[in-house]
């Protein structure tokens, strides 16, 4: 193969997003920092998510509509430093490609030396050691392999050896990579998506993105009763001259939720129906299927709810305001609805929520003043702009920075004093707590002096790294060791277990440190968080 | 008994230089300036760019810049308010910080 053609094009796409939801969780692990928290592979994988499901929407019929799409999808979708700078990458080689329907090998090579361009252009101080070095890279070797490749997938696999390399390199650029040792994660993103084009292009990988959107669409207007249309129908045809709008039409005798997608020959159909045999034989006289899938909906949904959470009764919430938590974990779920948090919005570690979550969650409280709690240093940012926007409701955000936090807040409210009274108190009350964790670290490095491996146990207090162990329960009960002039204040303590840990576990330390301060009043609770072993509040 | 004080100049000067390295940005600019008159900031001048207020134990910023087009903005101007209350964090260990960031201009592209 020596040209690329907007099927080509369409293929490589999807491949690179397939490939990079595959290993997001990989590249968010890569965040220079030992506690799980980075968001570069969500990130990545969000913005060019909205770039497929821009091309699902205008449905390019050209190489140059196929690329104006993608630049608008990443644009608007662009999450992140990293989304940011995929943007620009994007938007150099599609204004290259500009107009031309086939792309040879040289006008591919100068696409990426545009690309590597544009995004440089858009920083004063490139840092290398970065996605930035890693495009670079790739541009270059891309052109000086123009005069000894003459097909795409050799030529593909150079280039992505290339990135490899700069990938590996990435370290030695940049000193805060090396210490922690890791490599650069925007970077690692590239070369996922890279491995994505190749995959895409030779179609090796399995694109599943219809099934999830059909399950995100389920989301949204699921409920107990019956479905109307049973079955779930794709078909992947062979029709070479189509009028798509006609077919759509032809197929609303079956059922609903009809999307007919053109590619080149190739065309996607998508039918809710009870008569997929039906819908088969009428379609096959259009032309013949290359594959099919038939998914029965009413098992999906009936799995679907029951997988949900029974729903807890909410405490007759008696207030004036409503709240609005970020939650992570099943029993911290549980937690929130039963003080009435009005609410939940699904997110914390590894997962932020964005603006929008947020700012349509203050949207659906009935009442007019609305507390924000973020319950993550990573998400007050977001939860403060999502402030800004709301109109017609009076917000404020308490600043918790962990889910523990949250709760002596919750209880402060009360319906006595004013709106302000209330976040004042709050805020009072959020600068009397101490929290303490433990969690794990996902890689070897060096923080404040202390040497940690791989899966080595940290204990922090209120989210600075303070002691490692082994064990989470004797890493507990050192951080109550360690702190115990702060222990000696406070008259009570709650502690959460995550969903790694057994309760037994959990109430044998509590025992140990009830014992060690006898003034201390312990709790133990199920929080059921990821990542960390234990929560705890002090008040 | 120790006494650590941090001017505001320095304060500024930390917060351009921090702007100054996120992806997208292209200048600061001086916060009273007429429009004909768009001429980005350069060395010691850097911190004319950032207004610094402090009131009690807070301290707010506001960062004027220009900005690459083409790039999403609001995005953009998110993560220098995350970078420079992260990094301002990090090095003087203040703890509440504000950022503004407002968009004076955008560069056309070359």
């Amino acid at each position: 193969m020596n040209k690329l053609t907007l099927v080509e094009f369409d293929r490589m796409f999807q491949g690179a997003v397939a490939n990079l939801n595959k290993y997001k969780e990989l590249v968010n692990k890569l965040n220079v920092f030992p506690v799980p928290d980075g968001d570069t592979g969500s990130n990545m994988y969000l913005t060019l998510k909205t770039a497929l499901e821009e091309l699902d929407k205008q449905k390019p019929k050209n190489l140059k509509e196929f690329g104006k799409a993608v630049c608008e999808g990443t644009l608007i979708g662009g999450r992140g430093n990293s989304g940011v700078i995929l943007s620009q990458i994007f938007k150099g080689f599609f204004e290259y490609i500009d107009g031309k329907e086939e792309v040879t090998i040289q006008e591919f090579a100068e696409g990426l030396i545009l690309s590597s361009n544009v995004a440089y252009q858009a920083v004063i101080k490139p840092v290398e050691g970065t996605i930035l070095t890693v495009i670079k890279s790739m541009s270059k070797k891309a052109m000086f392999l123009v005069s000894e490749e003459s097909d795409f997938v050799s030529f593909l696999e150079k280039v992505l050896e290339e990135a490899k390399v700069a990938l590996e390199n990435t370290p030695e650029l940049l000193p805060v990579l090396k210490e922690s040792g890791v490599v650069d994660a925007g970077g690692q993103g590239l070369v996922f998506i890279t491995e994505g084009f190749l995959y895409g292009l030779k179609g090796e990988l399995e694109i599943t993105r219809d099934f999830e959107e059909v399950v995100q669409e389920m989301d949204q207007h699921i409920s107990g009763e019956e479905l109307e249309f049973k079955y779930d129908t794709v078909l992947l045809m062979e029709i070479p001259d189509l009028d798509p709008d006609q077919l759509r039409k032809d197929l609303e005798q079956f059922g609903d939720s009809i999307v007919v997608a053109k590619s080149g020959n190739l065309t996607k159909l998508h039918v809710h129906s009870n008569e997929p045999y039906s819908v088969i034989e009428f379609v096959m006289k259009y032309g013949p299927i290359k594959e099919a899938r038939i998914e029965n909906m009413q098992d999906e949904q009936d799995a679907f709810l029951a997988s949900k959470a029974p729903a807890v009764p909410k405490v007759a919430a008696n207030r004036f305001l409503s709240i609005v938590a970020v939650s992570q974990g099943e029993g911290f779920d549980q937690i929130f609805l039963s003080l009435g948090v009005d609410i939940l919005v699904q997110g914390g570690q590894t997962m932020n929520p964005s603006i929008n979550d947020i700012l349509e969650s203050i949207n659906k409280c009935t009442k007019k003043y609305v507390v924000v709690l973020p319950n993550n240093s990573n998400i007050i940012l977001a939860a403060n702009a999502a402030k800004k926007l709301v109109k017609d409701k009076i917000v404020e955000v308490i600043p918790t920075k962990n889910m523990v936090q949250a709760i002596p807040v919750i209880l402060s409210f009360s319906r006595e004093g004013t709106f302000e009274e209330n976040v004042e108190r709050a805020n009072e009350i959020l600068s009397e707590t101490h929290s303490f964790s433990v969690t794990y670290s996902v890689r070897n490095t060096k923080v404040s002096g202390l040497d940690m491996k791989k899966g080595d146990i940290l204990g922090l207090t209120n989210g600075k790294i303070i002691l490692k162990g082994k064990n989470p329960q004797s890493v507990l009960f050192d951080l109550f060791k360690k702190n115990t002039e702060t222990v000696e204040d406070c008259e009570f303590t709650s502690i959460y277990y995550g969903e790694e840990v057994d309760k037994k576990d959990a109430e044998k330390v509590a025992k140990r440190i009830e014992k060690a301060f006898p003034n201390l009043e312990v709790e133990v609770v199920y929080g059921g968080q990821p990542f960390y072993y234990y929560l705890v509040s002090l008040e | 008994m120790k006494k650590i004080i941090i001017s505001e100049n320095a304060l500024a000067k930390l917060a351009a230089l921090t702007t100054m390295q996120c992806y997208g940005v292209v200048g600061l600019v001086p916060e009273n300036i007429g429009k004909r008159f768009l001429s980005l900031l350069v060395g010691d001048k850097l911190s004319r760019g950032v207004d610094v207020k402090i009131k009690g134990r807070q301290v707010s910023f506001t960062i004027y810049v220009v900005l690459q087009s083409g790039v999403k903005v609001s995005e953009v101007a998110n993560i220098i308010v995350h970078q420079v209350s992260y990094k301002l964090e990090k090095l003087t260990g203040l703890k509440d910080i504000d950022v503004s960031v407002v968009i004076k201009g955008v560069k056309r592209e070359a």
